[in-house]
């Protein structure tokens, strides 16, 4: 009974090895930009080592056992370079990742796990319809994210970044906020929620045409007009600092409400 | 140093023939390490071509002045025979002192777009113009969203920076940058030029964001030239449903309101 016991308990702590030796590929890169594009469903987690690590957390093996030992190609041309579902490519400084999938529409594509270096920078597009949320964790780089329907997490992060997504809520939790260079987050019809130090130094640009900016932040708005109409046309934009102005954030909905919290 | 290297000044500076102007063009296109070394460049060209101008005060000409004088009379006194020029340990000194010159020139100048100096300028406000439009050119985006924000907040903002951040709407590789500039460039609306380039993009441009912001400034603005071109995107076949949506919006705000 006690070797069952412990031949399980071996098996259970072995398994996840014994799987993601057949799923995962490695890049080694320590620095510069990975571009992720068409990629629906991705988590990126930032990690102290030299190597991107791509994780395909649901590779069935089972499910297309006549491809076997055959390399996907998609419509573009691209070949699954990476035996995991992704042509990763290197050029310089920089290392882009694509997904070898044509099936756009079914939602069947395969989720994926990243782990990159966190000084790494990140750039993801995700244009099509669809998609699912994006997850970027620990990370200390510049990020860009340009996509149209996700909702956006980022945890853990410093900035500088410019994100936008036209249907996706946006919420951001920084560690600390860099004050290199600016931070910008934009959407249509999702709403953004900031949550950082209390004592962040910062120039906020917020503009909220439709909706309302809720905050538990000394927030210094200096373009204060308690006379103004409601009903102007005008962008309803607030000019404001955090702890006597620092890096610029710049964060604007059409549609819904803005959040700006302290950690 | 290859002979695309070497070339990538009379590119930046359009002395190649057409042909070569062309294939530097395309490689810069097609190598990232050759188009980082491009925009380098082509950032301190810019950083020299508006360097200011130093004028020595009249004290120092006078002081070199007199001390050319002595010089001369130095040289004349020694009566020595052969032209100075020709001598060759006096041409080594001055051409030490030319590369010295040169090599701090370099690294000034490099410094100028260099991110731990921005970041220590503080205050967006302290940016010159030339600055700005050559911050326009830097790989990190948000750098790029940086010197958008520099040309909104300028006081005096002229032709050169408006044109800078219409060249930024229409070309900027990265969606986020090209909406940064359509917003600040609501500000210079007044601007028949800004207008244009604006329905420009709104006939153009195939980032959703953009479109909808266009959309949306030009209804701002009210602006009755805006009305063909959204009636179009309205009944298009090409656009998203929700960008039709905010071009049928923006056709009510033109004409009710």
């Amino acid at each position: 009974m006690k070797l069952n016991i412990f031949t399980i308990t071996l098996l259970l702590t072995l398994a996840p090895f014994l799987i993601t030796a057949q799923s995962q590929y490695e890049v080694n890169k320590s620095s510069g930009t990975l571009k992720v594009l068409s990629l629906s469903d991705v988590s990126i987690e930032g990690y102290d080592g030299n190597k991107i690590v791509f994780i395909n957390v649901d590779r069935d093996e089972e499910e297309n056992s006549r491809a076997q030992g055959l390399k996907a190609y998609n419509v573009g041309g691209l070949e699954d370079n990476s035996g995991i579902g992704l042509s990763v490519i290197e050029d310089g400084t920089s290392v882009t990742v694509r997904e070898i999938s044509n099936d756009d529409c079914c939602g069947c594509q395969d989720e994926y796990t990243i782990r990159v270096p966190k000084k790494m920078n990140i750039l993801m597009e995700y244009t099509s319809n669809g998609g699912d949320d994006i997850n970027i964790s620990n990370v200390d780089g510049e990020i860009e994210l340009n996509v149209t329907h996700n909702d956006i997490m980022l945890k853990d992060v410093t900035g500088p970044m410019s994100v936008k997504s036209v249907h996706g809520d946006i919420d951001v939790i920084f560690s600390q906020v860099s004050q290199s260079n600016p931070v910008t987050v934009a959407s249509v019809y999702g709403y953004i929620d900031i949550t950082m130090p209390s004592n962040t130094k910062a120039n906020m640009n917020v503009v909220m045409n439709n909706g309302s900016l809720y905050s538990d932040l000394n927030i210094n708005v200096l373009n204060k007009n308690i006379n103004r109409n409601q009903n102007e046309q005008d962008t309803k934009k607030i000019n404001a600092n955090l702890n006597g102005g620092g890096v610029a954030f710049n964060l604007s909905t059409r549609y819904e409400d803005i959040y700006i919290r302290a950690k | 140093m290859s002979e695309l290297n070497t070339q990538l000044i009379d590119f930046i500076d359009k002395n190649l023939s057409a042909e070569e102007h062309r294939k530097v063009e395309q490689a810069i296109a097609e190598s990232s390490a050759l188009k980082a070394e491009y925009l380098e460049l082509k950032h301190m060209v810019t950083l020299m071509e508006n360097a200011p101008q130093c004028t020595p005060s009249s004290k120092l000409k006078s002081n070199f002045d007199s001390l050319l004088a002595q010089e001369e009379e130095a040289i004349q006194s020694a009566k020595k025979g052969k032209s100075i020029l020709f001598n060759p340990q006096f041409l080594m000194k001055y051409a030490a002192a030319a590369a010295l010159l040169l090599v701090a020139g370099y690294f000034v100048g490099q410094n100028i777009g260099n991110k731990n100096t921005i970041e220590t300028i503080a205050e967006e406000g302290q940016f010159t113009e030339a600055q700005m439009i050559a911050m326009l050119d830097e790989p990190s985006t948000s750098q790029r969203i940086k010197a958008v924000n520099i040309g909104y907040n300028m006081e005096d903002a002229d032709d050169k920076i408006i044109d800078a951040l219409i060249e930024t709407m229409h070309t900027d590789e990265s969606g986020n940058v090209r909406l940064a500039a359509a917003n600040a460039l609501k500000k210079f609306s007044s601007n028949d030029k800004v207008v244009d380039a604006l329905i420009y993009t709104l006939e153009k441009s195939n980032d959703p964001m953009v479109t909808i912001e266009v959309i949306n400034i030009l209804a701002s603005i009210k602006e009755k030239k805006a009305l063909e071109p959204l009636e179009k995107i309205a009944k298009s076949n090409s656009h998203l449903n929700f960008v039709k949506d905010e071009a049928e919006v923006g056709i009510f705000k033109l004409k009710t309101i």
